[in-house]
């Protein structure tokens, strides 16, 4: 029981480290290869796939008994949890409202909520 | 990132330490609640409302920081992208919505991503409204000797 508290703090803090700077990376990345700076948050859009995709498969092999299922909740609540956030969209959704930009609010509610479903299919997909 | 070595390494442990916390805070939360499985496809509650929380918390932060720039050091780092990214999850909501859909929950699925994405960015525009109004209220205040 502690043992599984500390690893869950432990992994969200590494969730989180990732998040910033592999997020960072994406982003800057993203806007050196169209030499533009793109507004949209490329980087939080990329965490949210990797780790839906991650908790997906972890979910999976729970599910088949490839994966012990206290593991697999530990690793998806530490790691997933943390390396995927919403906040961060919907703070961005909230721009869009407050700009009255409806056609933007309307497109990154898709960008951000199709892929996410996706990538978690596909982790149980793959997984099964 | 820019700054010293040394700005970006306690940068760093601020991000690591609040999203462990946000993140322990998340999974204690969720152990308070019933959580739902494969087997036992609930609404979940838990991840609805922290999630709402942490979109509060986050708006009101940007609000803030947009009026009166960052504030002070630790808010952004530690409270914002560590605490308020770690508590609230994106994985655990899709994941969730696919346990609802297998069980064909379909209309509880619509709720929950409708309330998960359009409602926290209400909760958040709220809070950022409120926010916005307080920080340039102290502005002036300082600005009239």
């Amino acid at each position: 029981m502690m043992l599984e508290l500390v690893a869950i703090a432990v992994l969200g803090g590494v969730g989180t480290l990732i998040r910033f700077h592999f997020g960072g990376y994406v982003h800057l990345t993203i806007n050196r290869v169209f030499l533009e700076q793109s507004k949209f948050p490329w980087g939080t859009l990329a965490v949210n796939v990797v780790g839906s995709l991650l908790l997906g498969l972890l979910a999976g092999w729970a599910e088949s008994g490839r994966l012990d299922p206290q593991a697999a909740m530990v690793l998806g609540a530490g790691l997933c949890g943390s390396l995927t956030t919403l906040s961060a969209v919907t703070v961005d959704l909230a721009e869009c409202v407050h700009d009255r930009k409806w056609i933007k609010l309307a497109v990154r509610l898709g960008a951000n909520v199709i892929p996410g479903l996706a990538a978690v299919w596909l982790g149980l997909w793959l997984a099964e | 990132m820019e700054g010293t070595r040394r700005e970006r390494l306690i940068f760093s442990l601020q991000l690591a330490a609040g999203g462990a916390l946000g993140t322990l805070a998340r999974h204690l939360i969720g152990q308070c609640m019933p959580q739902p499985s494969a087997m036992d496809p609930r609404y979940p509650w838990s991840t609805m409302l922290i999630n709402l929380v942490g979109s509060g918390i986050l708006g009101w932060i940007v609000a803030a920081a947009e009026v009166r720039g960052r504030g002070r050091s630790w808010v952004w780092p530690f409270l914002g992208v560590g605490f308020c990214g770690g508590f609230t999850t994106f994985s655990a909501v899709v994941h969730e919505w696919v346990l609802l859909m297998r069980a064909g929950q379909a209309g509880l699925g619509a709720i929950y991503l409708t309330v998960s994405f359009v409602g926290g960015a209400m909760v958040a525009l709220v809070t950022g409204t409120l926010s916005a109004h307080r920080a340039r209220r102290r502005g002036a205040g300082r600005g009239t000797p």
